[in-house]
């Protein structure tokens, strides 16, 4: 397997329905589109149409969220075929799926559930990217999600978590500024130890979203704009990590496309100081 | 069973059915405590499935009240968890959920009905469509023997109550008008011309020779069928009057000489 894409593609956005239209007609000066995976597992119609045209303009990666690498159950093949099928029509420069579980027994959750951190389960996580990876011929990246449960069984942090599937599967990593932040407030621990705890050359990617508080927790809602700690802990992942592919993932409540990318000029700005501050 | 297997089993079945055993694995704190957390993932659950329902359901529910949907839909999330990685396909029963629990709304199950054939259309796979000028220019020997492929996204329902028209004002947002039984059982073709998705009812011997044709009949006995409605003189004309609002339409993928 060929290691370590790197390789910067600047900043980007996630591609959502809403905004097709405009960036077709308009070529905004976005650098790249995330688009989610399984939005495109059709036959046809509107999303492939849209997805095949602006594919001709930006490059692309595509994000998924069902492959479940830490379920107990068998891998679903079907699933990745289909996958298979899409990377080889919209050639994306690279993939990525989330370090978590969405379902077990044929179920699926349709959300991304957090594993106990334990050396059993890394040797189960890393055994599965590993075949993910040789079935599909390419890297994948691996992205921390935010939680709102630990688990009296786990034996690590989780950034000593990640950083031992990540050896062992010989994956890379989207690290999400936010779901770092979010855990860290949920589970009390200081999200600069998780920056300093993660293998530098194996982040491919950085995703930075908003979140909602719910009573004491932090839920990661991707409905509002990046938070100020969530900028600075940003600005400290860029000192650590250097230039890293950023984009802004929003889900819910979605502005229009200035705004997000009026956002996105601050992720720029960021970037820039630190690349001045270091020069 | 290995720990990992127990606890996404016992976790699973809290998110599922509220199952209690995954409160030992869970570790909690002042800032929310085992049961808190975990409900977190038990309330996501059902808000990302009925957000779901209702943007592949928007006849369901525009002409629902609130309540009722919510009722509907949380019943429904309980008796068919998901088994698909893709949560497109989650209401895929819906409609036969609410034939089955709401026999006092029929229409509701219609209504399902016809979102679902919609849903459907709207990314079956991209076929370009037989053109007017391609039929014209057709051998004349080549007609009798002439079947049809019919484009992926064509799908065809039979309706009694007046759920397109109730879907049509709720789409517009306009007052709906009452759920009303139709004056006889009613055919309506749903496909997608490009990326739109239309639909339109179809008169008793059109839609009977839109299910001969689509099960394979050759044009001939298309149109032998549809001397139970006309006098035989009468029918050549109508058959070629169907089959050319059929590709005006854009319904017909392929013909197959
Ligand atoms: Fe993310």
């Amino acid at each position: 397997m060929q290691s370590s894409m790197r390789g910067n593609l600047g900043f980007g956005l996630g591609l959502r329905v809403e905004h097709y239209q405009q960036v077709l007609g308009e070529r905004p000066a976005v650098d790249w589109f995330e688009v989610i995976s399984e939005n495109y597992m059709v036959d046809g119609g509107k999303p492939l149409h849209y997805l095949y045209k602006i594919r001709e303009h930006y490059p692309l990666v595509m994000h998924g969220v069902s492959m479940s690498i830490g379920s107990t159950q068998p891998l679903n093949i079907e699933y990745l075929q289909q996958l298979k099928a899409l990377i080889n029509r919209v050639e994306p420069e690279w993939i990525s799926d989330h370090l978590c579980w969405t379902g077990v027994h044929g179920r699926n959750l349709h959300d991304l559930m957090p594993l106990p951190y334990t050396e059993e389960t890394v040797r189960h996580v890393a055994g599965r990217v590993r075949q993910v990876q040789d079935y599909l011929g390419r890297q994948m990246l691996l992205e921390n999600v935010s939680s709102y449960v630990s688990y009296q069984a786990s034996e690590m942090t989780e950034w000593e978590f990640l950083a031992a599937v990540v050896e062992q599967a010989d994956c890379m990593i989207l690290l999400d500024v936010n779901n770092i932040y979010v855990s860290s407030h949920n589970h009390e621990f200081n999200p600069l130890d998780f920056l300093a705890g993660v293998p530098v050359n194996r982040v491919q990617q950085f995703h930075l979203a908003g979140h909602s508080y719910n009573g004491e927790l932090i839920i990661d809602t991707h409905d509002h704009d990046v938070a100020d700690p969530v900028w600075e802990l940003y600005r400290q992942a860029v000192k650590r990590f250097g230039n890293v592919a950023t984009m802004i993932e929003r889900d819910d409540n979605i502005p229009p496309l200035e705004e997000l990318i009026e956002e996105l000029e601050i992720a720029r700005q960021i970037a820039g100081d630190v690349r001045e501050a270091a020069a | 069973m290995s720990g990992l297997t127990k606890i996404q089993t016992d976790f699973q079945s809290y998110v599922l059915e509220g199952g209690d055993d995954a409160l030992q694995h869970v570790v909690g704190s002042a800032r929310g405590s085992a049961e808190q957390r975990l409900d977190v993932y038990y309330q996501a659950y059902r808000l990302r499935l009925l957000e779901v329902i209702g943007s592949n359901y928007p006849g369901l529910k525009g002409m629902l009240s609130g309540e009722e949907f919510i009722a509907v839909c949380y019943a429904y999330i309980d008796k068919y968890p998901s088994t698909q990685p893709s949560i497109r396909w989650f209401g895929s029963y819906l409609a036969d959920f609410l034939e089955e629990t709401q026999a006092d709304h029929p229409h509701w199950a219609e209504m399902a009905c016809f979102d679902r054939v919609r849903d459907k259309a709207f990314d079956a796979a991209d076929v370009n469509a037989v053109t007017v000028e391609r039929l014209a220019g057709l051998a004349a020997n080549a007609w009798s023997g002439l079947r049809f492929e019919f484009q992926p996204s064509v799908q065809k329902l039979d309706l009694l109550w007046n759920v397109c028209d109730i879907w049509r004002a709720v789409r517009k947002d306009e007052p709906m008008p009452e759920p009303e039984l139709l004056a006889e059982r009613t055919t309506v073709a749903v496909w997608r011309l490009d990326l739109t998705v239309c639909w339109r009812s179809m008169p008793g011997d059109e839609a009977a020779a839109l299910v001969a044709a689509m099960n394979n009949q050759s044009f001939s006995d298309v149109c032998a069928g549809l001397c139970d409605w006309h006098d035989e003189s009468e029918v050549p004309a109508r058959g070629a009057g169907i089959l050319k609002q059929w590709v005006t339409d854009g319904l017909i993928g392929r013909l197959v000489l």
